[in-house]
């Protein structure tokens, strides 16, 4: 068996411009939004493999991909050595079983009429692995571990009744009832307060330990995938620009842009202030991305050949791959 | 702009061409020789004979195949094969309809083009009216409601939109008819102008015909024929006016921007008008734009129960009298009139809204 | 020291609903000094919103302002009526919210939201200079001038974020309410935000409520530091102090659960427990249930919020 549980290969998405029927016939060009625009990355059996990037970088997009939500324009993702190109939707379907997803908004996905625990126990009926007695029991266990107690008290509730930080708990073992392999983590607790986020993160680690999760957790916030990633992917405009362990990236950036993006953090921390050497505007339209560098019009290193070549991504150490021309050392 | 307005005109090409299709499919659509149906059981076939070569019955439908086979013998030239194609029904309706040849009725015996020259302008003027009447009272009805909100006349006017919604047109006319017309005599029952009175057509409009000749009794006449049937046919469309611009007045209210409006300092007066207005405004023009098709749909039943020569009473008759080619014609311009309009509502809700004009 | 812009004295807000009154501000008293940037931070339901909303006045209805008083230039906010109300609004007081998406009108240019907010307030501006005022201003807020008749939806967020700070410059207003600004944009454009808020409260000498839940940010921008926890106030002090030696357990609690990126620790200490439910507070101190040191005391009496150092207060009974 090989390290990695998700290998992804040139994988491409490009969302076509929705445009209106004349329009199609008599302009011949059409228009894509460059979501994912060719990324490669494997994510390991037991780790947590961070995506980050802001709005528009494709980091969503990638997520969906790999539960296969959409469909790749190109590219693969191998899943535990099944290419999920080659499955028939059957066969999709009893793999999902080992791939669940937690949404930003743990009330926007969950069903408002649905009791907790039947929420949770669902699945167990949709793949058939258990119902009545034994589901709510086994449903009833789940809630325990992830802090729903006392689980009785909540299997009846509504999701409206309890707290923000709870239903991300219910999501989260909702997620975890048909005991995955992997979990696809979006912004799983960017919508939580500030002092229940530690512990929905601290929770989820915990979980690792005990299911012998894996986990891909997207996010746009740098500080807190430092306390959960293992090793992190920043994307930009579609592309991977830097990856490497936790420590590679943070500590030894080696891309301008992720230079800017953990420079910008905000520090909880009077004394950190500084005045802070930012790139100038904002993430570009991804319908029609930049030539050859994509960050080159806002990169304060750019070269005459920024403009014209993409760089590809390189190993500049054991683990650590950078796309740059230039790469200054931080 | 330009190029949006450009587009929309080309799209409507494709509806206009298969409305034309339909139309003229409708009559092949009813069971038996249409021109057995037109005529009755009894018709003589000479009669019937005479219909079919007007109607141009004996023809192919959509295509004529026969001239280019006959063409491919030998039998006449490839030229005279070409255009043989295209001898048939449907491209001959189409081509007279191109000409401005509506056809003939069948029972009056006249141009159907010179009927509706007639007929065609007694509608728009009640259609505008009662439109102006849905809006004038719909709108600002709407507007009140929201921003009193749960006060005793928003109350008062939801429930009062309500009974409008789920009234029936020929019984609210009816009523008008008894209450205003018989009963107090404030206005005339039928018509649009008085038989007696005389008056220069030019637009076909009286209120407008009667401005141009400036003859105020005859506008005033005019007018008052016109209240009743307005108020009948702009009712529904004035509850559903009401009811969109209070709910789109009430979704505007609650948006950030408005707090930032308030934020400026801007009176409340201001807000409301500048504000959330313009912006409550775009939904509200969509639904205008899709009451004036019910609302055509409507003067049939108007100007049949107020006797109103307009389109909606020609085609009433027509259907009566199987006066097939009339409704034929009746139904394209309707269709051709929903079209515009919606074109037009779609342009002005492009120039009101910069999302959609910079496109 | 100079009069303070704001004075805030045992301010309440109630909000009635259906299941009971919920008191969303509960007996604050506060002051914001000139040109100093007063950071208010706590989690969402604290509070921290509906007190900015009450110093404009501006408070959704059926919220309303059940006591205390609020002097704003020596003036009290809560007896002026609805005229003077709306001419301090956006001239003397001004708002950047939120979600620069949803907070500009979608019909109006950039152009007609400034001058809009120009001539509100001084009918004797011509147009013509409205606008000329109107180029200047967001020329100072590194947006080029061609984009003065642009719509909303043709500005990315950081230029909608400017150009709400724009209204607030407009005028010179002598407050400057700032409620999450910077919680929907991307990190990159944030801290070009933040950068150019320090720059412009230093280049005017702007008093800003910086009202958010990012603890970062505050420690970016703020003076001073304002905590609220549960409609109640429970620490305030400069931010340096504030940040080196946190008194409030809740306060302690907070800064140690944010995740630092500049930190080697990976720790994060984790706070137990959640907000406490408005409509059915706990007795005594709001913060004992989920409090490590809580004393016998804090579960029976309501500790006062009082100055234990000079420029620091606190409502916690260990002090």
């Amino acid at each position: 068996m090989s390290d990695n549980l998700v290998e992804v290969r040139g994988l491409k998405k490009w969302f076509p411009v929705q445009k209106g029927f004349i329009e199609r016939l008599v302009t011949r060009e059409r228009q894509f939004v460059h979501a994912v625009d060719g990324i490669d990355f494997q994510i390991r059996h037991g780790e947590v493999f961070g995506l980050a990037g802001e709005s528009g970088s494709g980091k969503t997009t990638t997520g969906r991909l790999i539960l296969r939500l959409v469909e790749p324009t190109e590219g693969s993702i191998v899943f535990d050595g099944v290419n999920l190109a080659s499955l028939g939707d059957e066969e999709m379907r009893r793999l999902r079983q080992r791939m669940q997803v937690i949404f930003q908004d743990p009330f926007a996905s969950l069903n408002p009429r649905m009791k907790i625990g039947d929420a949770i126990g669902h699945s167990l009926e949709i793949f058939k692995v258990a119902t009545g007695e034994e589901k709510r029991q086994r449903v009833l266990d789940m809630m325990e571990r992830v802090g729903l107690t006392p689980a009785r008290f909540f299997y009846d509730k509504y999701p409206h009744q309890v707290s923000g930080g709870q239903r991300q708990r219910i999501v989260l073992a909702r997620a975890l009832m048909l005991h995955p392999d992997l979990v696809v983590a979006d912004e799983p607790i960017a919508m939580a307060d500030v002092s229940v986020r530690a512990l929905l993160l601290d929770l989820m680690l915990q979980l690792k330990e005990e299911f012998n999760l894996t986990y891909l957790f997207i996010t746009h916030d740098l500080a807190t995938a430092k306390y959960i990633c293992d090793r992190i992917a920043i994307m930009y405009l579609g592309l991977i620009c830097e990856m490497g362990t936790l420590e590679q990236v943070y500590r030894h950036p080696q891309h301008p842009y992720t230079q800017a993006l953990l420079a910008a953090v905000p520090v909880p921390d009077p004394h950190a202030r500084r005045v802070k050497r930012l790139p100038k505007g904002e993430i570009p339209n991804p319908i029609n991305p930049p030539p050859g560098c994509r960050f080159h019009p806002r990169c304060p290193h750019a070269t005459a050949i920024c403009s014209v070549e993409g760089p590809s991504l390189t190993e500049v150490e054991p683990g650590h791959l950078v796309a740059c021309h230039t790469r200054f050392p931080a | 702009m330009t190029k949006y307005i450009i587009r929309r005109l080309i799209s409507l090409l494709p509806t206009l061409l298969g409305v034309t299709l339909l139309v003229f499919m409708f009559i092949h659509l009813i069971p038996g020789d249409p021109a057995v149906v037109m005529l009755g059981e009894h018709a003589s076939a000479e009669n019937v004979k005479r219909i079919r070569q007007q109607l141009g019955l004996d023809k192919p439908l959509l295509l004529n195949f026969e001239a280019p086979a006959q063409a491919l013998r030998g039998e006449i030239g490839i030229g005279e094969g070409v255009k043989g194609l295209f001898d048939s029904q449907y491209l001959g309706f189409l081509g007279r309809l191109l000409r401005g040849d509506l056809g003939r009725s069948v029972h009056e015996k006249t141009p159907i083009a010179d009927l509706l020259k007639l007929k065609f302008p007694a509608t728009i003027e009640l259609s505008l009216l009662s439109m102006a009447f849905a809006i004038a009272v719909g709108i600002p009805a709407g507007i009140v409601s929201a921003t009193r909100r749960n006060s005793i006349f928003d109350g008062l006017s939801m429930v009062g939109s309500l009974i409008g919604v789920s009234m029936p047109i020929f019984w609210l006319g009816l009523m008008l008819i008894y209450f205003f017309g018989v009963k107090l005599g404030w206005f005339p029952t039928y018509g649009r102008l008085p038989v007696d009175l005389s008056l220069e057509r030019v637009t076909g409009l009286y209120t407008v015909d009667s401005i141009l000749a400036g003859d105020v009794r005859a506008l005033g006449l005019a007018l008052k024929h016109l209240v009743m049937p307005s108020v009948a046919l702009g009712t529904i469309p004035m509850a559903i006016i009401a009811r969109m611009t209070r709910s789109a007045m009430l979704e505007v209210l609650q948006e950030d921007y408005i707090r930032t409006a308030y934020a400026k300092g801007l009176s409340e007066r201001t807000v409301i008008i500048r504000h959330a207005l313009k912006n409550a405004f775009l939904p509200v023009i969509t639904i205008i734009g899709l009451q004036i098709g019910g609302l055509l749909a409507g003067a049939i039943m108007t100007e049949t129960v107020f006797s109103w020569p307009g389109v909606g009473k020609w085609v009433y008759d027509a259907i009566l009298a199987r006066d097939y080619p009339v409704v034929q014609v009746a139904v394209l311009v309707i269709t051709l009139l929903i079209a515009l309009v919606n074109l037009l509502v779609d342009i002005s809700y492009a120039f009101l809204n910069p999302k959609i004009r910079f496109e | 020291m100079s009069e303070p812009v704001v004075e805030i004295r045992h301010l309440n807000v109630d909000y009635p609903t259906r299941i009971g009154v919920v008191r969303a501000v509960d007996d604050v008293s506060l002051t914001i000094e000139r040109g100093e940037v007063l950071g208010l931070v706590g989690e969402s339901g604290c509070g921290k919103s509906t007190l900015g909303m009450a110093l404009l006045r501006l408070l959704r209805p059926p919220g309303r302002i059940a006591g205390g008083q609020v002097f704003f230039n020596g003036r009290n906010l809560l007896e002026l009526g609805e005229e003077e109300k709306r001419l301090l609004r956006g001239e003397r007081i001004s708002m950047v919210f939120q979600d620069p998406m949803t907070c500009l009108n979608p019909l109006q240019r950039v152009s007609d939201h400034l001058v809009e907010t120009i001539r509100t307030h001084r009918p004797e501006v011509s147009k013509k200079e409205a606008r000329a005022q109107a180029a200047e201003l967001i020329d100072r807020l590194g947006i080029m001038t061609e984009r003065l008749d642009d719509y909303p939806h043709q500005l990315s967020g950081g230029m909608r974020q400017r150009v709400m700070i724009g209204l607030a410059l407009a005028l010179n207003a002598d407050l400057i309410i700032a409620d999450e600004p910077t919680t929907s944009l991307d990190v990159i454009v944030e801290a070009q935000f933040l950068e150019l808020l320090r720059e412009l409260q230093q280049q005017f000498n702007l008093t800003i409520l910086l009202i958010t839940h990012n603890i970062g940010v505050v420690a970016e921008l703020a003076d001073r530091v304002a905590v609220m926890y549960a409609a109640k106030l429970v620490e305030l002090g400069d931010v340096y102090p504030l940040f080196d030696a946190p008194l409030h357990p809740y306060t302690r609690g907070l800064l140690r659960s944010v995740p630092n990126i500049r930190l080697t620790d990976d720790d994060l200490e984790i706070m137990s427990g959640v907000p406490p439910d408005l409509y059915n507070p706990p007795p005594g101190c709001r913060f004992h249930p989920r409090c490590a040191q809580v004393m016998d005391r804090c579960r029976l009496e309501e500790p006062p919020f009082r100055e234990v150092q000079p420029g620091r207060s606190v409502a916690c009974w260990l002090y």
